[in-house]
């Protein structure tokens, strides 16, 4: 009889302090995101940056980044294991990974141009058929425009280091490759006297960013910010420092 | 070579082998077994050796989705021994990449799942399957078997070599030279000793040498032993051939059975009585030989069963033949008995007594015939005995009886007349009587003729009918050609006659009468009143009647003197003893056949005659009306008798003969001698005191050879009517003597003399 009455006694009290510690849970939740990508630098650097804005921009939410393997990154951010992709071409990514959810404002978007020692006007892909071509596996896009194309000589390496260093030893007239990384491994390899960017881009995709679905309710939030940073200059601002970089 | 047969070393080598490769092929299979454990630790050590070398790269490529990388590892981790096929699955169970070939036979699967640590979380990527053939270790087991039953089998043949010789140099050839001399051991002669080809140890005998002592001893014992059993043996090899010799010499069957009186020995003669072979009756019971089944069972309570310590004794019973007839046999059977303990069997000694009975049977059929032979030649005896008296008596009655009625002739007495013709009546009778006697005992004269007798039954059946009733009719049956036969003609009317009279008497009223006459060849059959087997050529003259036939009490006592079923006064009995004595003495024979209540048949069989005797012609003429017929003559008659010389004295006188009467032959004689010229005719008797009747004619013929004798006899077995003929006796007359009979005879011998000298 003592419990019984000891049980009565406290329960006016729980349930007069319980609205209040969620009150107080309220006023200072801050949703954690990680965030992976699949790119390499200096991609991966401009997508960094990038998230470190909008991790400022938006105080409700705490933002940290990592680099994992592309296909990788991509499964665990539908899986939910992290949750978000920086960033992909969204037709592409909804029918294989239905969890993810695109932000609708894109800051980004993947250019493929042609690379070689010689600027001809190359415009597309069919330009490029009298030539020797090579690709560089991981970029279906461009590997499969390769294909298609039916050049005098079509070669798929591994990296753009070998693609590049292909070109260098006139084992291919031209090299199709993400603008960035193409920059960034001419640079590398120092060869930015002997082979250049040909414009304009054979390939410009926009990149969004993704959230799984159990954040869709932050996607107008991070819309929003990416359009404030866009329209702010932010995003040209840290693009151009990149590029400066390489 | 031979030396290599041996046996026991082939078992040897062959035990050794087979003991050898059980435990070969035992091992071998342990060795198989932990070969193969072995080879599945090194596999599973493969999958662990992939585990942690391998594990972290294919993580490394299933994190960074590396899928080149992770086929080169794959590649890589299929070509290490024994891993056939590996394949990788994602964290969704696809399979992504794989290498080598998948077989599901003979092979074990190991699975490795592959994971992520990541933000602190276990993060499935997928799983590592690899694959592991069991073929290479099977290949290696089967390799090693091999390796190791060669090796074991050669292995196995050198050391089985080896030992086949040891054990041959040290055991088998031992044994061989001891079989050996088994085999040659010759126990009729003394055994010498066996010496095996090794070195003995005298202080310590081995097995071999132990042996050879204990087979030395043991045939020195068998030896004796059997020196002892052949003695045994040759003794009872002899006894046994006694008993069999014994057996089989002894005419009876016999028959020896066990307890359970199955037959156990036969002998020969039984085989012979029986006509069993000795196979078909050993191991049966004695119960097929009886004749009657009752009397096994009888023999086996009264003399065959073990309870009972019967000596055999003799009995009388029937046994059975294989063919099944049945015969008698005086058998002696009983139990055999051993040292007065319980039977050891039963014997039978049988002897088949059927010819025995046959012959006692015979021999009182015999008896009986000899017994009635003997009475018959009794009767007849007795006959003869009397005839001669009787004869001389009756000779006086009918002689004087004649000569009274002789002298009155002219009387006028008719009484005393009736008187002399009742005793000459009688006397004739009595001459009758006498005369059937001496026809039944065959010793009466007779007179032989040839007759035919187609007309003598006719005569006989027209002499008798006023004797039969009309209700009884006579018929014959003659055959056409029938032989004459050599008969004394009354004596055959007389045959006749007494049949048909008995067939008359046989039938009460109504009936038939038939006389058959044939001529036909009679075998194998036996005359019914002297019972003498008859066969050959008779004629056969048989009264048939369809009377009462005969009592079979009394067919056999027919034929016996006075023997009859007729009232007294109507027969004398003599009847059939009559037709007996005179057709036995014309060699015939008489056959019955009788039938109760249908009357019988009485057949005579009466031999053909062949010669045709010369019948005497002489008549009396009218001798008894002529008074001078003597014509002065002189007679010497002989008689002890007085009576009878009284009598021929007066009728001879009466005929004009001198007659000079004399009882004593002797006295006749001397009288003769005297004056032999005196007499012309001398009658004499036969039988006499002193002298008999045929010693005086001798006596009388040295004196006067010429003179005629006439022999007067009443019975007299010496001399019958031939035989006085023979002698050169004038005639022969059977006493008693009628006057005409005597007058004829004389006037034939007075006929008989020569004429007288004329000069």
């Amino acid at each position: 009889m003592a419990d019984i009455n000891n049980t009565s006694f406290f329960r006016p009290i729980w349930l007069l302090l319980l609205p209040l510690l969620l009150a107080t849970g309220a006023l200072h939740a801050e949703t954690r995101l990680h965030i992976t990508t699949g790119f390499t630098p200096p991609v991966s650097d401009f997508f960094e940056s990038v998230l470190g804005e909008l991790d400022q921009l938006m105080p409700k939410v705490s933002i940290t980044f990592e680099v994992l393997p592309a296909e990788r990154s991509l499964i665990l951010a539908n899986q939910g294991i992290n949750d978000g992709e920086c960033c992909r071409i969204a037709d592409v990514i909804q029918a294989e990974y239905g969890k993810l959810l695109p932000v609708e404002s894109s800051f980004f978007s993947a250019r493929f141009n042609a690379f070689g020692k010689i600027k001809r006007p190359i415009n597309s892909f069919e330009d490029l058929k009298p030539y020797t071509v090579g690709s560089v596996e991981g970029w279906k896009i461009a590997v499969n425009k390769v294909n298609e194309i039916n050049a005098k000589e079509t070669h798929i390496v591994t990296t753009p280091e070998q693609l590049f260093q292909m070109i260098k030893e006139n084992r291919l007239d031209y090299g199709v490759v993400g603008h960035l990384s193409g920059l960034q491994t001419i640079h590398s390899l120092n060869l930015s006297s002997e082979i250049h960017a040909i414009e304009p881009p054979l390939i410009e995709k926009e990149l969004r960013l993704f959230l799984h679905e159990k954040h869709q309710y932050l996607i107008p939030a991070f819309n929003e910010a990416i359009q404030q940073l866009i329209q702010d200059g932010t995003i040209d601002r840290l693009y151009t420092q990149l590029l400066e970089s390489l | 070579m031979e030396h290599f047969t041996s046996r026991i070393s082939r078992k040897l080598v062959l035990y050794i082998v087979l003991f050898s490769s059980v435990i070969t092929l035992f091992l071998t299979g342990l060795q198989l077994l932990l070969d193969y454990r072995h080879g599945l630790q090194e596999i599973h050590q493969r999958f662990h050796h992939i585990d942690i070398t391998n594990l972290e790269s294919f993580r490394q490529a299933m994190w960074t989705i590396d899928k080149s990388s992770l086929q080169i590892q794959m590649d890589g981790v299929s070509r290490i021994s024994d891993i056939i096929h590996v394949e990788m699955l994602n964290e969704q169970g696809k399979s992504i990449a794989q290498s080598g070939t998948y077989e599901a036979r003979d092979t074990i699967t190991h699975e490795f799942p592959i994971t992520q640590l990541y933000r602190d979380r276990e993060i499935p990527l997928g799983t590592l399957i690899v694959t592991a053939t069991k073929r290479n270790l099977y290949q290696q087991l089967v390799d090693t078997a091999v390796v190791i039953l060669v090796s074991q089998a050669i292995k196995t043949f050198i050391v089985s070599l080896f030992m086949f010789f040891i054990f041959y140099f040290l055991v088998a050839r031992h044994l061989d030279n001891i079989a050996t001399y088994l085999k040659k051991l010759d126990l009729s002669r003394k055994p010498t000793l066996l010496n095996l080809d090794k070195q003995r140890n005298r202080e310590v005998p081995d097995e071999l040498d132990q042996a050879t002592d204990a087979i030395n001893r043991m045939t020195s014992n068998i030896y004796q032993s059997y020196e002892k059993a052949s003695q045994n043996q040759r003794i009872l090899a002899e006894r046994e051939a006694k008993l069999s010799a014994i057996l089989e010499s002894i005419t009876d069957a016999i028959v020896i059975a066990n307890t359970d009186r199955k037959i156990t020995q036969v002998n020969t003669a039984f085989s012979e009585l029986f006509g069993y072979a000795a196979d078909e009756a050993l191991g049966q019971t004695t119960q097929f030989l009886y004749a009657n089944p009752d009397d096994y069972l009888a023999q086996q309570t009264e003399r065959f069963n073990t309870q009972t310590l019967n000596r055999p004794s003799l009995y009388e019973i029937s046994y059975r033949r294989k063919d099944g007839t049945v015969f008698p046999s005086e058998t002696m059977g009983g139990a055999i008995i051993l040292n007065n303990q319980n039977p050891i069997g039963f014997i039978g000694v049988i002897r088949n007594i059927e010819y025995r009975k046959k012959s006692e049977r015979e021999t009182l059929e015999l008896q009986k015939q000899l017994h009635s032979a003997q009475k018959l030649e009794a009767i007849g005896q007795l006959t003869g005995g009397i005839a001669h008296d009787f004869n001389n008596i009756l000779g006086s009655i009918i002689g004087y009886a004649d000569l009274s009625k002789h002298l009155l002739e002219k009387s006028d007495n008719e009484k005393l007349k009736r008187y002399i013709d009742n005793i000459d009546t009688a006397g004739e009778r009595a001459k009758n009587l006498v005369a059937q006697l001496l026809a039944f005992s065959r010793q009466t004269p007779s007179t032989i003729e040839s007759l035919d007798l187609k007309p003598v039954i006719k005569e006989i059946i027209t002499l008798l009918r006023p004797l039969i009733p009309s209700t009884i009719s006579i018929n014959t049956n003659i055959q056409e050609r029938v032989p004459r036969v050599c008969m004394d003609a009354t004596q055959m009317h007389q045959l006749i006659i007494n049949l048909c009279i008995n067939a008359r008497d046989a039938i009460d009223s109504h009936g038939i009468i038939t006389i058959h006459l044939r001529h036909q060849q009679t075998t194998n059959t036996r005359c019914s009143s002297c019972s003498e087997p008859v066969s050959g050529d008779y004629v056969v003259l048989a009264v048939e009647d369809n009377g009462s036939g005969i009592d079979p009490d009394i067919v056999n006592k027919v034929f016996d003197p006075f023997q009859t079923t007729k009232a007294v006064g109507n027969g004398t009995g003599m009847g059939l003893s009559v037709v007996h004595g005179i057709l036995h003495n014309q060699n015939g024979h008489i056959l019955v056949e009788t039938r109760r209540h249908s009357g019988s048949t009485f057949s005579m069989l009466i031999p053909p005659c062949h010669e045709v005797p010369q019948l005497d012609n002489v008549t009396s003429g009218s001798l008894e009306t002529d008074k001078h017929f003597g014509d002065n003559k002189h007679i010497l008659i002989v008689d002890d008798e007085s009576p009878i010389t009284s009598f021929f004295t007066e009728l001879l006188e009466g005929f004009g003969f001198k007659v000079t009467a004399v009882n004593d032959s002797r006295e006749a004689l001397n009288l003769f001698h005297l004056s032999p010229n005196t007499f012309d005719l001398v009658i004499t008797d036969q039988t006499m005191p002193n002298m008999t009747g045929t010693d005086l004619f001798k006596a009388i013929r040295k004196i006067n050879s010429s003179i005629p004798v006439i022999l007067c006899s009443g019975y007299s077995k010496q001399v019958g009517e031939k035989d006085a003929l023979e002698l050169g006796f004038s005639s022969y007359m059977h006493k008693p003597i009628r006057k005409k009979e005597l007058l004829k005879n004389i006037k034939t011998a007075l006929n008989a003399l020569p004429a007288p000298d004329q000069s």
